[in-house]
């Protein structure tokens, strides 16, 4: 997995869910680079290039998409690093999770989350939030370079 | 009725000694302008009496001042010591004249003030008085000077010098009354004038009621038969001088011989003082009888205290102030373990406890000082053993017939038992609250346990479902054409179940949310967050009429976003049961009872039968088909939860087909 610019980093512990966010943004012809992790720690080795990403390329992704509950190191601590840390602040994060848990999403929003997003139990309603959330942050809204 | 006359009589007393002194002053006085004036009825009265002696008059006058000087007890000192003075002369007049009788010694005494012609009547030397007046001087002023002298037993000195006085004067009076003229066959003895004997008379009597609290006028105002036959006495003197006159009289007048008045004499006195002792014998008698019964009574109800102090059931005992046990009764000696002997050989101190002495202090000074008239308190007692005992004292003071504080009376109940039951039920009460708190604890424990595997379960349950409803969409999205109609309608069924599945997952996460998000009350607008409510149910009122109509609705204290899932839930309800009708009619109001305010959301729908009515607030309890009314079922128990959170209450009141009414307060 060295893949020389990635738009989007998805930390997903579930493969149906990987399945089905992918399904929902190919659809909608929103990105073509997606890499996925499956834990909090590939997430952060991914990020600082460290362990199995040592010699992946420069760049960081546009946008991550993270789940809360992982193993190892779940979202709120990714997040915590990834906020806290001065070469990846600036990278939008969207948590998306199945949790409605207020003191999650104050958390979150403590962390200075981006987005904090309820994956609805619906196809379609998770359908239209993919598409939505791809749309913001892939094409409207503009980091700095 | 002597007790009444007492204040006169003591009065009366207290009168005669000074004017008895006047008398022998006035007497004096006159005595000696007759002697300067030469007046001889001023001296002597009558012929035939001896001359009262220049000496005689002055002091007779001098002892009268004495007498009145001293007769007051609390008199000033310069008055008392002037009144010794006086007296002093007094008697040394009297013994300078005996001694001139008894040694035949002149100094002139006798002419000092006036000079007497030799050969008047009864007179051995010119101008000395006779042996009898000399003596009483000395008497007297003897008895004057010795007035302070009060034995306890005998009569005081000064009384009983006073009645010799008396006798002496007494029988010279009679002498000359009675014509005997005793004095007078002797010529080398002047005889005491009649003149004299009489303010002799009055001064002796001045002397015996001087000292009016001791020995005769004490006697005098007995109030027993001592003092009955005292006063009887005196009278004794008028009557028996009578009869004697009369005996007399008689012998001279020749009505009978010497022999036979004597003996009539003897026989009236005998008479007479057989008289006054049977009087006597009859009031001693009563008075005697009285007191035996007095005794009997007093007995019998001292045997009575003594039983009542005995055999009480509770400790009692009198103390002295200061402590001292004077007297313990047998149930307070087993009560501390010691004798009732022992009690006696200590304090109230020895028994209490140390830290309870500071406190028992204050509250007996009071009783003592008549403060108040008692006090109860607990205290603890400390046995021979050492052992504390816990009692119930009550502490009262007993008086003496004057008034005056004589002794404690301290009522001691042992009260271990009580104290002890106490315990038991204040150790009995402490662990019900402890098992209480260990109750409550572990069911707070196991109801955070089962929020909590509530919460991950319905959380982990979404994730599947998710699956099956998205895998199925893309499969009915992507292959619509390769698959046959009975799989696309199979699979439809599998979409329907799992969106179900997923509401129902969201309501139970609800459920279990409120049980576990913090409860902020604030003061809200019930009639705003009910018709935000309503607002937010348009899309399943569509193509339909449904009226709201809100009454009066006051503000609550409430959290905000609970209340308005309340009314959202009820409302909603209300929406989804009058269905039916053609115009759904929802009433929000607001009513008090009980002194509580009740917010009532009622419809015109379909209504239940009230039979059911419990079970209408229990999660997943559905009254209506799926098919008719669609619903998970939670929505009530939300609303349950959610207002017994905040204290309340809630109630349904319905009837099928008459639409329904849910009732809740909010604490």
């Amino acid at each position: 997995m060295s893949a020389s610019f990635v738009e989007i980093l998805m930390v997903e512990d579930n493969a149906n869910d990987v399945e089905l966010t992918l399904h929902a943004l190919r659809r909608n012809r929103i990105a073509n680079s997606i890499h996925v992790v499956g834990d909090g720690e590939e997430a952060l080795d991914f990020l600082f290039r460290r362990g199995a990403y040592a010699d992946r390329g420069d760049g960081v992704p546009r946008v991550i998409l993270l789940d809360l509950k992982l193993p190892k190191v779940d979202g709120l601590e990714v997040l915590r690093i990834v906020k806290g840390d001065e070469r990846t602040k600036l990278i939008p994060v969207v948590v998306l999770t199945s949790s409605r848990e207020e003191k999650d999403i104050i958390e979150s929003y403590r962390l200075n989350v981006n987005s904090y997003i309820v994956k609805p139990v619906d196809f379609e309603q998770f359908t239209d939030s993919v598409r939505q959330l791809g749309l913001y942050w892939m094409l409207t809204n503009q980091t700095p370079s | 009725m002597l007790s009444s006359l007492r204040p006169r009589i003591e009065a009366l007393f207290a009168a005669i000694p000074i004017v008895a002194g006047a008398f022998a002053v006035v007497s004096g006085a006159l005595v000696l302008m007759g002697w300067f004036l030469k007046v001889p009825f001023l001296t002597s009265l009558s012929p035939d009496w001896g001359s009262v002696k220049a000496n005689t008059a002055l002091g007779l006058g001098l002892a009268g001042v004495a007498l009145i000087l001293l007769s007051r007890e609390s008199s000033s000192r310069r008055r008392r010591w002037t009144g010794y003075a006086v007296a002093g002369v007094v008697a040394l007049v009297g013994a300078i004249t005996l001694l001139e009788y008894i040694t035949g010694w002149d100094p002139g005494f006798d002419q000092l003030l006036v000079t007497e012609p030799p050969g008047a009547p009864g007179t051995s030397a010119p101008g000395r008085m006779a042996p009898a007046t000399a003596l009483s001087f000395l008497l007297v002023g003897s008895a004057l000077l010795l007035r302070r002298v009060l034995p306890r037993r005998w009569i005081p000195p000064t009384q009983s010098i006073a009645l010799v006085t008396f006798l002496l004067s007494l029988f010279a009076l009679l002498s000359h009354l009675f014509g005997l003229a005793y004095y007078g066959q002797h010529p080398s003895f002047t005889t005491m004038a009649p003149p004299t004997a009489v303010p002799f008379l009055a001064l002796a009597v001045g002397l015996l009621l001087m000292q009016a609290n001791h020995g005769v006028p004490a006697m005098l105002v007995d109030t027993g038969p001592a003092g009955w036959m005292a006063r009887r006495v005196p009278l004794l003197i008028p009557v028996l001088l009578l009869v004697a006159w009369l005996r007399l009289l008689g012998e001279r007048m020749g009505f009978y011989a010497l022999d036979v008045g004597i003996a009539g004499l003897i026989s009236m006195s005998v008479a007479i003082l057989s008289t006054l002792g049977w009087m006597a014998c009859k009031s001693l008698l009563r008075a005697d009888t009285d007191r035996r019964l007095a005794d009997l009574a007093r007995l019998a109800s001292e045997e009575g205290f003594r039983a009542t102090f005995e055999q009480a059931a509770i400790g009692i005992m009198h103390v002295r102030q200061g402590g001292a046990v004077v007297r313990a009764n047998r149930v307070l000696g087993e009560l501390l373990g010691y004798s009732s002997e022992e009690l006696l050989q200590m304090t109230t101190l020895d028994l209490l406890h140390p830290d309870d002495m500071d406190a028992a202090l204050e509250p007996a000074r009071q009783v003592y000082e008549g403060e108040r008239a008692s006090y109860s308190t607990e205290k603890r007692y400390v046995r021979k053993d050492g052992s504390i005992v816990p009692v119930h004292l009550t502490l009262s003071l007993a008086r003496t017939e004057d008034g005056e504080p004589d002794y404690f009376v301290e009522i001691v109940e042992d009260i271990s038992q009580r104290k002890a039951a106490e315990e038991e039920i204040r150790k009995l009460n402490a662990n019900l609250e402890q098992r209480v708190l260990e109750r409550t604890t572990e069911l707070q424990q196991a109801n955070q346990e089962l929020e909590a595997f509530t919460y991950s379960v319905s959380h982990d349950l979404r994730a599947p479902v998710r699956a099956i409803n998205g895998f199925t969409k893309i499969i009915l999205e992507d292959y619509p054409s390769e698959l046959p109609d009975e799989v696309v309608r199979y699979l439809g069924l599998v979409t329907n179940s799992g969106e179900y599945m997923g509401r129902l997952i969201d309501d139970l996460l609800a459920l279990s949310r409120i049980g576990r998000a913090p409860l902020r009350k604030q003061r809200v607008s019930v009639a705003e967050i009910a018709a935000r409510a309503f607002e937010s149910l348009h899309e399943a009122c569509e193509g339909r009429s449904v009226r709201l109509r809100m009454g009066d609705l006051p503000d609550v204290q409430a959290e905000p976003t609970m209340l308005y899932q309340v009314f959202e839930n009820l409302l909603s309800n209300a929406v989804k049961f009058t269905r039916g009708r053609e115009e759904a009619i929802i009433r929000v109001d607001a009513r008090q009872e009980n002194g509580k305010t009740l917010y009532a959301v009622s419809d015109n729908g379909a209504g239940f039968d009230m039979k059911y009515a419990n079970k209408l607030f229990q999660p997943f309890q559905r009254l209506h088909s799926a098919n008719d009314f669609p619903g998970t079922g939670v929505g009530l128990a939300i609303v349950r939860r959610i207002v017994a959170r905040h204290g309340g209450t809630v109630r349904a009141e319905s009837a099928v087909g008459e639409g329904a009414t849910f009732l809740f307060s909010l604490g």
